[in-house]
């Protein structure tokens, strides 16, 4: 079947037609973008709206879509096709209704599930967890933003209120996760020793020359840590895949990472650090698009959701 | 059926006999002894044998007992009665099966299951959650050390090393979790103000009187919240269950727990922090007895 997979980013909205066969097998026809907002404040609601408008735009020019799939950034009810929490970058973004504002514009079916859940999905199904999608795993995506998604048993754990891995609020190391650790933190920080710093690229390739910047280098390494080991503690994953732009770069070395979590971590370390695997996401920036269109043709993904209720 | 139940704690080994009929339990009698009587830190090994040589002897004055069930500290995969790793608290403490061991001393046949996740079963099955299905929680006993038990659906998550909920170790407010904000650590700083001070009630009832004192466990509260909040977004459950001892005391009050969480939080609050439900323990010091007795069926 032919499906639109869409990925709401910080910066971009990424989308994809893809083919997906019965058997799960994903194959991307056509890849493109658009600019989340022109805006530094950004309305939640305004850019849901835009995405629903370019969805009916791409769903014109390709006929044979017959579903929309989105990863869509916040807390995401993917039952009631809700947003409910905020990001730190989006405004006005609580209890809003995803599925009223895409049928506004498009009629065909509509999938949500959030950004960094998506991702985790699609390296569980199509990326680093495939040969291993029964074992425990944490994906964590540090970019513009910082979250992440437990993986059980070969499911999502979405937590009682979908909330499980916003640990964008999480403190580490005296400082808030989000912002104080993501990338645009740290390019912030590099650009005050060198202006010509754009990229967080560009802040790990001029921390070999220049040591301030690998003084901020050194310690945004130290709050990662901390905040990786924190997961490591409280979930005893086998596996931690990173994902977000930064993990691609050559310089985001996981052996000088994992020795960092072991000389960092309390003496002696226990067996959930010492064993954890470090790897890097295999499908980079496509992840997300490949955990929504699997949503296309299988939808049981997550463990249930936990509702309170009386025996 | 009649069971020994068995809590290895730290200082005290805690037993009780009890009478399990479907969903209820009832101890006929309980008691206590030292964990140690000679060494400081018992190795694990020694540990299991005085436990099988005790109920050996209490099979003899019971004999219609029929099982034995334990918790212990470390990491335990339940199934296997394995322990793993190494335990900071115990020498020797890696890798040893604990039903081999026990049967040395005694015939009956042995279940263990770490001591927090212990204190979560008896939660579920006849505390807190007693009654509730489909909820997701983490049961957080706050006393010698600090760990937490995560639950799902009302099964104990365990983690790929069975150290899911180990947070002892975690980084907070630069210190670390267990060291800083365990029970003790908060009795010694409060001692420095007040000699008189012996435990942690203690220091919650001078806090009203004595300012330095209400700044120590101030700062001690605060460094909960933080701990606390980070379990909260990383399993966002529907319940918090407080455990240990200190937590009983009426000044640990779980309204201005929830409300400094609130305050401290990054604005907006997530709705994992606004929706979770704080509560006591119901179980208290027995919760971990309860839970092991869970374990036979």
């Amino acid at each position: 079947m032919k499906v639109l997979a869409m990925d709401m980013g910080g910066t971009f909205i990424k989308y994809a037609v893809c083919n997906v066969s019965p058997k799960g097998d994903i194959k991307f026809l056509y890849k493109d973008r658009f600019r989340t907002s022109y805006e530094d404040v950004v309305h939640g609601a305004t850019v849901v709206e835009n995405m629903a408008k370019e969805a009916a735009q791409i769903i014109k020019k390709h006929k044979e879509i017959e579903c929309i799939c989105a990863s869509i950034g916040g807390v995401v009810d993917c039952d009631n096709y809700m947003v409910l929490g905020s990001e730190h970058k989006f405004k006005g973004y609580n209890n809003v209704s995803v599925k009223e504002i895409f049928a506004k514009h498009c009629k065909l079916p509509l999938y949500i599930i959030n950004d960094v859940k998506a991702g985790g999905l699609g390296e569980l199904k199509y990326g680093a967890l495939k040969n291993d999608q029964y074992s425990d795993a944490c994906f964590i995506a540090i970019g513009t933003g910082v979250a992440s998604v437990s993986i059980i048993n070969g499911k999502l754990y979405l937590g009682n209120s979908w909330a499980a891995g916003e640990c964008g609020p999480m403190v580490v190391n005296g400082h808030y996760f989000e912002p104080h650790w993501t990338l645009p933190s740290v390019i912030r920080r590099c650009k005050e020793i060198d202006k010509s710093i754009e990229t967080a690229e560009e802040c790990l390739e001029k921390a070999k020359k220049n040591r301030f910047i690998k003084n901020i280098i050194d310690t945004w390494f130290v709050g990662i840590v901390d905040a990786v080991l924190n997961h490591v503690y409280i979930l005893n994953p086998k596996y931690i895949v990173f994902g977000g732009k930064i993990s691609e770069h050559k310089y985001f070395n996981l052996k000088v990472f994992k020795n960092l979590m072991l000389k960092t971590c309390r003496q002696p370390p226990i067996n959930s650090v010492n064993d954890v695997k470090l790897i890097k996401a295999k499908l980079g920036n496509d992840a997300a698009l490949y955990g929504v269109a699997s949503l296309a043709i299988n939808r049981d993904y997550k463990i249930e959701r936990i509702k309170e209720s009386k025996r | 059926m009649k069971l020994l139940a068995i809590d290895v704690g730290g200082t005290f080994i805690k037993w009780a006999i009890v009478i399990k009929e479907k969903n209820r339990i009832k101890f006929l009698d309980s008691g206590k002894y030292k964990n140690a009587e000679k060494e400081e830190h018992p190795d694990s090994k020694t540990i299991v044998h005085n436990i099988a040589k005790f109920a050996d002897k209490m099979h003899l004055e019971n004999p219609d007992m029929v099982a034995v069930c334990s918790t212990f500290g470390g990491p335990i995969d339940t199934e296997n009665s394995m322990t793993f790793t190494i335990h900071q608290k115990y020498s020797n403490h890696h890798d040893i099966n604990l039903k081999e061991e026990f049967a040395k001393f005694c015939k009956l046949p042995f279940y263990v299951v770490n001591d927090v996740r212990g204190g979560a079963l008896g939660e579920i099955t006849y505390g807190v959650l007693k009654g509730k299905k489909n909820v997701s929680a983490i049961f957080f006993p706050i006393g010698t050390g600090i760990c937490a038990a995560l639950i799902n659906n009302g099964q104990i998550y365990s983690g790929d090393q069975y150290q899911a909920g180990e947070c002892g170790p975690m980084v907070v407010n630069n210190h670390y979790f267990e060291n800083h904000y365990a029970v003790p650590a908060l009795i010694k700083r409060c001692q420095e103000v007040d000699k008189t001070i012996v435990d942690g009630e203690d220091c919650l009832k001078k806090s009203k009187t004595n300012k330095s004192i209400k700044n120590v466990v101030d700062a001690w509260f605060v460094g909960l919240v933080e701990g606390v909040s980070s379990l909260i977004y990383m399993f966002n459950p529907t319940y918090f269950i407080f455990g240990g001892q200190i937590v009983e005391h009426k000044y640990f009050d779980l309204r201005i727990f929830k409300t400094l969480m609130i305050k401290n939080a990054r604005q907006p609050v997530l709705n994992c922090i606004q929706d979770v439900k704080l509560v006591k323990a119901k179980l208290g010091n027995k919760a971990a007895l309860y839970g092991v007795s869970t374990l036979v069926k």
